[in-house]
């Protein structure tokens, strides 16, 4: 075999290869790339999911079942399913967040500082629904380094926000170099205090491609608290109504 | 859930409505069955369901689904159809010679929830009133069903129209209760009969219609037909007291814009409102409505009110610090202050916070301030009459040790002389309760 025959097969064989080579291999490591591909792999057209949220505390273990419903980058909504908030619904969408209870029949539109609150008493509050899908929109990123964490190799991005309304100036984020999906999150006061650290575990795929089964997140503004995203059952690009996602559904 | 206890008691309707409950509870958990080959974790059984089934979800795009690691040792508390909230109180307040008299009683709310496909529900939720005996009354019964994209209600329901904790202007329909307990986590949460179109304009905007009935006088029916002594004839109500009200609600620019009216035949007035709601540093809202005659379509002006408010919170330590001010200002009202005459019937049940006479003046307002975390919740509200200088205050905490369990703590009291809103004399002019509330 000669070497033109040699070239033709390798050339031949990277070819055959390369739909199938992930798309992290063909780009530059480019913060902005890297920061494009997070906010992609965390994006689907729609989204619906059956998950746990276990809050611990001194006290003990809450857990508190929901439904995830969401479409593209914006729309969320968030049902709950336990005795206790049964019916509480949450309604996101790119500029507003509407809760509604049940018992009052009321949808309450909250805005400003009220986003801070807690979400059903966890370490989330509602303002971190906002935005996680969106982040190159929001903020300005830079490569730190590759380093190895929870077992996975993984960018760290460091986001500087480019407007005030966003929940947080400043986040770490660790983005898993295989799959583009966060492994940790750490968000800070402009001070510099760290406000709150998710760690994305478990990942599994749906639907064909790979996601973040459980979600820990602590408010190191408290102490001895966590809380745990566990999702069970993850349908994605599936058929959801558009008209979930509008507040006559909200208050349904 | 700390609520209201009731006031008015229905026990002679009591085997009616277990009755209609037994066979709506039936007919709940058999449309609610889970579905063969439904996922479960080992060794848990679920009783009940969270959604409706996506009737609309084609069978040939299978999604794939994700079954992700179960946490079998932890019991997951999926939702009944029928849930359980449980109040448990124990009360010292003043009694009507002005000693303190003690109480323990309780409420309960049983709500048996119905949902037969994604476009039709139903609820029904008793209260029940127990002492040395027990008493029911029904605070919703309600079927809603999307046609067309239209949404129907009909029954007995609640809502809230305009915008206001304590002082709304806008809510034409509903109202302000008259046994609003300051120390409640809902401090109002009247409900009527009615029947009501919805119908949505665009994602966040609507247009709703309500006709309201009279409510059929049931008690006293039974009681007649039972042959009790002295039992009040069952009113009739003609068609004119059915009252009907519409409104337009959107979101322009950002701000919630509502407008409407209702219509009371039997008074002969119409009421128009309008209401917004926004924020400019904080989240402020207003409400404005008034009282036309139909022998004065103009209208003088002298029923007119306007309520509004501003809320604004901060985070404080490892909670919420809320801060809310309202206030109602009926311009062409009573800005002299006089005695008010005490009401013959003095309170048929203890309640958490100190009792009022009805507020018959121009001018008043509301003020809270709460931190509220994970597992607290602490308050203290005040009313106050500026016209005869009278004010109650009530404080509290909430705690919420354990998943469905809250107990809870508070203090009211008046500071008013004889004959003012907020009189300190008075039965329930001041009180202090402990209790508990389970939900399951």
């Amino acid at each position: 075999m000669g070497f033109r025959d040699m070239t033709a097969i390798m050339l031949a064989t990277l070819a055959a290869l390369s739909p199938a080579m992930p798309a992290a291999a063909q780009e530059a490591p480019t913060a902005d790339g890297i920061l494009a591909r997070l906010d992609a792999a965390q994006t689907y057209s729609t989204l619906r999911s059956e998950a746990t949220m276990s809050i611990t505390d001194s006290l003990g273990t809450r857990r508190t079942d929901f439904i995830n419903q969401a479409r593209g980058a914006d729309d969320t909504l968030i049902e709950f399913t336990s005795a206790a908030e049964k019916g509480q619904k949450i309604l996101k969408n790119s500029k507003e967040l509407y809760l509604y209870f049940p018992d009052a029949e009321e949808v309450m539109r909250l805005q400003g500082a009220a986003l801070r609150q807690s979400m059903a008493g966890s370490d989330i509050s509602y303002e971190d629904m906002t935005g996680t899908r969106t982040r190159r929109l929001n903020y300005t990123p830079r490569l730190e380094r590759k380093e190895v964490i929870d077992g996975r190799t993984a960018w760290l991005l460091v986001l500087d926000a480019k407007t005030k309304n966003v929940a947080y100036p400043k986040q770490e984020v660790w983005v898993d170099a295989a799959t583009f999906l966060p492994v940790m999150v750490r968000s800070y006061a402009l001070s510099g205090k760290l406000l709150k650290e998710l760690r994305f575990s478990d990942v599994r795929m749906a639907g064909g491609r790979p996601f973040n089964g459980r979600i820990t997140v602590r408010d190191m503004m408290k102490t001895g608290t966590k809380t745990e995203l566990l999702f069970r059952k993850v349908e994605v690009d599936v058929p959801i109504d558009p008209k979930i996602f509008t507040l006559e559904n909200l208050s349904w | 859930m700390v609520r209201k206890p009731l006031r008015k008691s229905v026990a002679s309707v009591a085997a009616l409505v277990f009755l209609a409950l037994a066979a709506f509870a039936r007919d709940a958990v058999a449309q609610d069955a889970i579905e063969p080959g439904a996922d479960m974790p080992a060794g848990i059984e679920v009783v009940g369901v969270g959604t409706a089934p996506e009737a609309d979800a084609p069978a040939e795009d299978p999604a794939t689904v994700v079954t992700g690691a179960r946490d079998t040792g932890a019991m997951e508390s999926r939702a009944a159809p029928v849930t359980t909230e449980a109040d448990f109180f124990m009360i010292c307040r003043r009694g009507t010679d002005g000693d303190a008299t003690t109480a323990s009683y309780g409420t309960a709310r049983f709500s048996f929830d119905s949902e037969g496909s994604r476009d039709v529900k139903g609820q029904v939720v008793v209260e029940a009133l127990f002492g040395n005996a027990a008493s029911f009354g029904i605070r919703k019964a309600f079927v809603k069903a999307r046609l067309a994209g239209v949404r129907l209600t009909m029954g007995k329901t609640t809502g809230t129209w305009g915008e206001g904790r304590v002082f709304n202007s806008g809510d034409v329909v509903f109202g302000f209760a008259a046994d609003a307990d300051l120390t409640a986590e809902t401090i109002s949460d009247p409900s009527a009969w009615l029947a009501s179109l919805y119908v949505p304009l665009g994602d966040f905007s609507f247009a709703e219609a309500v006709f309201l009935p009279p409510e059929f006088p049931l008690s006293a029916s039974i009681a007649k037909s039972l042959g009790v002594p002295d039992a009040p004839e069952p009113e009739q109500a003609g068609l004119e007291s059915v009252r009907c009200a519409a409104r337009v609600y959107s979101k322009p620019a950002g701000v919630k814009v509502e407008a409407g009216c209702l219509r009371d035949p039997d008074a002969g007035t119409w009421r128009p409102y309008a209401s917004v709601q926004g924020r400019f540093l904080a989240d402020l809202q207003l409400s404005s409505s008034v009282i036309l005659p139909d022998d004065d379509p103009l209208g003088s002006g002298k029923t007119w009110e306007t309520s509004g408010g501003i809320y604004h919170d901060i985070a404080l330590g490892a909670g919420t610090f809320g801060l809310r001010v309202e206030g109602r200002v009926r311009p062409f009202g009573t800005w002299d202050a006089s005695p008010i005459p005490r009401s013959p019937s003095a309170p048929s049940m203890p309640t958490p916070g100190a009792s009022s006479a009805p507020d018959p003046y121009a001018a008043s307002a509301f003020g809270e301030a709460t931190w509220q975390s994970d597992a607290w919740f602490c308050f203290l509200r005040g009313l106050y009459s500026p016209v005869d200088a009278s004010a109650q205050v009530s404080g509290g905490v909430r705690w919420k040790p354990l998943q469905g369990f809250e107990m809870f703590a508070s203090i009211s009291s008046n500071a008013g002389g004889g004959g003012d809103v907020y009189e300190s004399g008075r039965d329930g002019g001041w009180s202090a309760a402990v209790g508990s509330c389970i939900t399951f």
